[in-house]
């Protein structure tokens, strides 16, 4: 576990950018997931 | 010098920053557990009547996949205490103390809701309702109500995994059909031979933990003799779908061959008793349920291919 020391903080702040970058890209998905289905739904697919 | 033990109960040390990755919130979707899940409910979607555009049909098989994981996630957040116990589960994200036991719940929550939401408002309602159903059945009926107190809690815990080929149909028909509760059938049949070989030559550590498994609490016999029963009656149920017209012949031919084969290996458990023959009921009751819903979609292809099996052919079965 991170307490002290830089290399664990470059692991924790690595670590971070890595779940920020999934999370954006999973709400980025989401957003491409609703715009197709409306597109879809409005076309009475 | 800073504690860096891990509390259990508490998870990761409160002020730290979490140490979890991307691959142990993955981890907490029971990765292994959704890829049968994705693809029986695949499965119930395509053999479906009807029509559903390809897109709102993936919509529908992320949603139940999201669903799934998001169950598993909660799963893994009650079960932390028990999971620390077993070797085949301690080394899961909690336990470990990679991921505080909060963080597991908020985010099997907001999955569970997001995958519920987006079934309903992409597809239909009635598809999100089980869904919603099934989740719920998983954490509260089989996490937390049956799992700690009875040998029976994969019988009846079992039906929250069979809902997902019900969820594909009723993605594309909208309703609950006889078909759809067959398939329901087949998984909630299947559940029970397929953790109680698991559980033959892992109660040791289900002792440990006070899981009361059914070899735990009434002997390794007894539950050999249980899974050589519900073997015996998943076979003529894993043949329905052929004798209602779900499926053709083809896939009838591959029930009746795997259904005796699963029979026969629930045989061998009962008569020679050893773990070897455990180990392979359970590989084998895995390789059962992908061989039948392959059946299923390779049987509906071949109908859509070539138009419905001949009249003679089909009334042999049916």
């Amino acid at each position: 576990m991170a307490m002290t020391g830089q290399p664990t903080d470059r692991q924790d702040a690595r670590r971070l950018r890595a779940k920020n970058l999934a999370l954006l890209a999973a709400l980025l998905a989401f957003v491409v997931v609703v715009y197709l289905v409306s597109i879809v739904r409005m076309s009475g697919g | 010098m800073a504690d860096t033990s891990i509390d259990i109960a508490a998870g990761a040390p409160q002020g730290a920053v979490s140490s979890a990755s991307v691959a142990d919130f993955l981890t907490l979707l029971k990765p292994r557990v959704m890829s049968l899940v994705v693809f029986t409910g695949f499965a119930g979607l395509y053999v479906a009547p009807g029509y559903l555009h390809p897109l709102l049909a993936a919509v529908a098989v992320l949603s139940i996949a999201v669903g799934a994981g998001a169950a598993g996630a909660i799963n893994m957040w009650y079960d932390r205490d028990i999971d620390a116990l077993m070797a085949r589960t301690r080394g899961r994200p909690i336990p470990c103390g990679r991921v505080a036991p909060a963080e597991a719940l908020a985010f099997g929550v907001v999955l569970s809701l997001f995958s519920v939401m987006l079934m309903g408002l992409a597809v239909n309602w009635t598809a999100a309702a089980l869904l919603l159903l099934a989740n719920a059945f998983y954490v509260f009926v089989y996490t937390i109500w049956l799992k700690r107190r009875t040998p029976q809690n994969i019988v009846i815990g079992g039906a929250a995994g069979a809902f997902p080929p019900m969820i594909g149909w009723a993605a594309v028909t909208g309703s609950i059909s006889l078909d759809s509760v067959v398939l329901f059938l087949i998984i909630f049949m299947w559940t029970p031979p397929h953790f109680w070989a698991l559980a033959l030559y892992r109660d040791g550590e289900y002792a440990k933990a006070g899981v009361p498994m059914l070899p735990v609490v009434a002997g390794k016999a007894e539950t050999r003799r249980q899974i050589l029963i519900y073997a015996a009656l998943l076979w003529p149920v894993g043949l329905l779908p052929s004798l209602l017209g779900t499926a053709g012949v083809l896939y009838g031919a591959v029930a009746l061959v795997i259904g005796g084969l699963f029979v026969w290996q629930a045989l061998r458990v009962f008569v020679e008793r050893s773990e070897r023959h455990a180990r392979q009921m359970f590989g084998l009751s895995i390789l059962h349920l992908f061989v039948l819903f392959t059946a299923l979609i390779i049987d509906r292809s071949a109908e859509v291919a070539f138009g419905a099996w001949p009249v003679w052919l089909a009334g042999a079965v049916g």
